[in-house]
């Protein structure tokens, strides 16, 4: 895993520029979250563009997972605005963000090991023939084509999720959330449970995934990771944004030194 | 997988592919060689049991523990279970009599409150179990207790009979035989297989009954109703149990508050027997028509070959224990072998670790 990314800077490049013609997919402006007394998220801004890939860092208890809640349509926000499009938008529910096209891959994977790949793609959604018949083929047609786009080593969607490998059914989650014609993909966590060469497939995953012009947003710690694959790094410190940088532009040992002190190791005063 | 072949096999070791689904029609397959290898069994060897008189006698006895064990089956997959089937048999069974006998009901609409009784039941549980959230096993405990009180105390520990009643149409309907002798109660079974199976089978219904059981985290986080869903097995098992209440009081005329004593266990017996995975998610009503027609056939074998009927439970006891030892051993099997070998205490130490990729899974509720 030591090895640098192989063919992310192409895409970074392509979809980057402050100056940007198009607005972004999402811009988030002075989000707030508390619970109780305790402040969750305080004062973030921040934008996502289709065709990148965000990664937000940041030790527990910094905020992400409570970002990507209210992204998802889990949380909503106590103050501030989330535009799509540039349309204000209120994401009160998950069915809410899904039409929008978000698409969350959780930590857990939320699969039914028993069911197999086609059934679980559509879990919850299954196309209908004469209102309730399961339409079995254009299930297997679709998923299918996902798969296959995807280029995921998967034997048939017709395989129980249970004889799949840990990479297998991370990449069946990922599908799924394309699946269900998502525009951004948020993933927390992708890589915790996998083994050296699954996360790998992961990452490359994520990598089709952008290609495709897809928003992608992933949470990790595993900071490999997020260098191979983010073209943007957002450091989160106690709920609040103290770093938004091209992952050209910050060393390995500056994002360290964000993540333990919060600030850079050679220039403190930076934000 | 030719069609759907995607990069065959790419990164799963070839040893693992499959490995459940193989399991699964494995056990399917076997239960079939059992059934019908118990069938050739008495066929040979019991004097009378292939003549149509017998084998129908069978199907009318199968058939209303088939009526109730087609929604056990759906509840069991969905890791959930309903003790009071019996209890709740014998008080629409009572309430039947009383709608005929108080009432002056007509069979007709006596046969209807059973049904309705039963599916009030069902919502009954359906609320306790998943409005105020008591897990089924303790709702449906306390209906077990509290329904055959309920009968015994309106019947007042006697049968209800009602032979004068009127509208034997319906009595016909429970009570008859079609296409020379086929006894009607044996077609109300098969068409409860037969809806049971293709709802379960082909339905988005069935698919979100098998994803509640199978991962409830999953089904909620992909937007199933899964509280509702199991709202609904409820009723319907409680509507099943009004059915067959209705049927005996058409083809009996009586309501008898023992009625269906022990039949929540004989019921949860086939469903156990035809294979429904004990850790929910899995499981067929194909699986229970087999379990019921094994209990039916042993029991009624068993008779002919001039076993005592104080034996009967013995071999349905040990059928039982045969099948969920195969089953938890088969998917725990490394795990066994690992617990055998220390037990003997094997010279090489290094034991293999057993697989860790199966996750503690659900509790039955």
């Amino acid at each position: 895993m030591k090895s640098p990314s192989l063919s992310t800077t192409a895409y970074a490049g392509a979809s980057n520029g402050e100056s940007s013609e198009r607005p972004p997919f999402l811009r988030m402006r002075g989000l707030c979250k508390s619970f109780g007394h305790v402040t969750a998220l305080s004062e973030v801004d921040l934008d996502l563009r289709e065709g990148q890939v965000v990664a937000l860092c940041g030790d527990n208890g910094a905020g992400k997972s409570t970002l990507v809640s209210m992204l998802s349509g889990v949380i909503e926000p106590d103050d501030g605005t989330i535009e799509v499009d540039g349309q204000p938008t209120y994401m009160t529910s998950p069915l809410r963000a899904q039409e929008l096209g978000i698409a969350t891959v959780y930590q857990n994977l939320a699969l039914v090991e028993q069911r197999d790949v086609a059934a679980n793609m559509f879990l919850g959604q299954e196309p209908v023939r004469l209102g309730v018949i399961v339409d079995r083929a254009r299930m297997v047609d679709e998923a299918t084509r996902v798969i296959q786009r995807l280029r995921v080593g998967l034997p048939s969607v017709r395989t129980l999720v249970g004889d799949l490998s840990g990479g297998q059914r991370q990449a069946v989650a990922v599908a799924r959330a394309m699946l269900r014609g998502s525009r951004m993909l948020l993933m927390d966590e992708p890589t915790a449970a996998l083994g050296v060469r699954e996360s790998r497939r992961v990452i490359e995953l994520i990598q089709e995934v952008r290609s495709e012009g897809q928003a992608v947003v992933v949470i990790s710690h595993n900071m490999e990771d997020v260098f191979d694959v983010a073209d943007r790094i957002v450091v989160f410190r106690l709920g609040r944004k103290i770093a938004d940088e091209e992952r050209a532009g910050l060393q390995r040992e500056d994002l360290v030194s964000l993540l333990v002190h919060g600030c850079r190791s050679e220039e403190a005063g930076e934000r | 997988m030719s069609a759907e072949a995607i990069e065959a096999g790419r990164t799963a070791p070839p040893g693992r592919l499959r490995r459940l689904q193989s399991l699964r029609a494995g056990r399917v397959l076997a239960l079939t060689a059992v059934a019908v290898g118990l069938f050739l069994y008495f066929a040979i060897s019991a004097p009378h049991f292939l003549s149509s008189a017998n084998l129908f006698d069978i199907a009318r006895v199968s058939a209303f523990l088939l009526i109730v064990a087609v929604p056990m089956t759906y509840l069991f997959i969905a890791l959930q279970l309903d003790l009071s089937v019996g209890s709740v048999y014998g008080f629409c069974a009572v309430l039947m009599g009383v709608a005929v006998s108080s009432w002056g009901a007509s069979l007709w609409v006596a046969a209807i409150v059973a049904v309705a009784a039963g599916a009030a039941v069902g919502i009954v549980n359906g609320v306790v179990t998943q409005v105020i959230g008591v897990p089924a096993f303790i709702a449906t405990l306390a209906g077990f207790s509290l329904f055959r009180g309920l009968a015994n105390g309106i019947a007042g520990g006697n049968p209800v009979t009602y032979v004068d009643a009127r509208g034997h149409g319906f009595s016909s309907l429970a009570n008859g035989t079609f296409l020379g002798g086929v006894p009607s109660q044996a077609a109300w079974g098969l068409a409860i297989f037969v809806i049971g199976w293709f709802v379960l089978r082909f339905t988005r219904f069935g698919s979100h009954v098998y994803a509640t059981g199978g991962n409830e985290a999953a089904a909620a986080a992909t937007g199933i109703n899964s509280r509702r869903v199991k709202f609904v097995l409820f009723v319907m098992s409680g509507a099943s149990c009004g059915l067959v209440a209705a049927l005996q009081g058409g083809w009996l005329l009586q309501g008898d508050p023992s009625t269906g004593t022990g039949f929540e266990l004989q019921v949860i017996a086939a469903v156990i027997i035809g294979g429904v995975a004990i850790t929910g998610g899995a499981g067929s009503v194909y699986g229970t028509l087999l379990g019921v027609a094994i209990i039916g056939m042993l029991s009624n074998g068993l008779v002919l070959m001039g076993v005592q009927a104080n034996w009967q439970q013995f071999y349905v006891g040990l059928l039982i224990g045969i099948v969920a030892s195969a089953e938890v051993g088969i998917n725990r099997r490394n795990d066994v072998r690992r617990m055998i070998r220390r037990m003997w205490r094997a010279r090489g130490t290094a034991v293999s670790t057993g697989r860790a990729d199966r996750p503690s899974g659900q509790k039955r509720s």
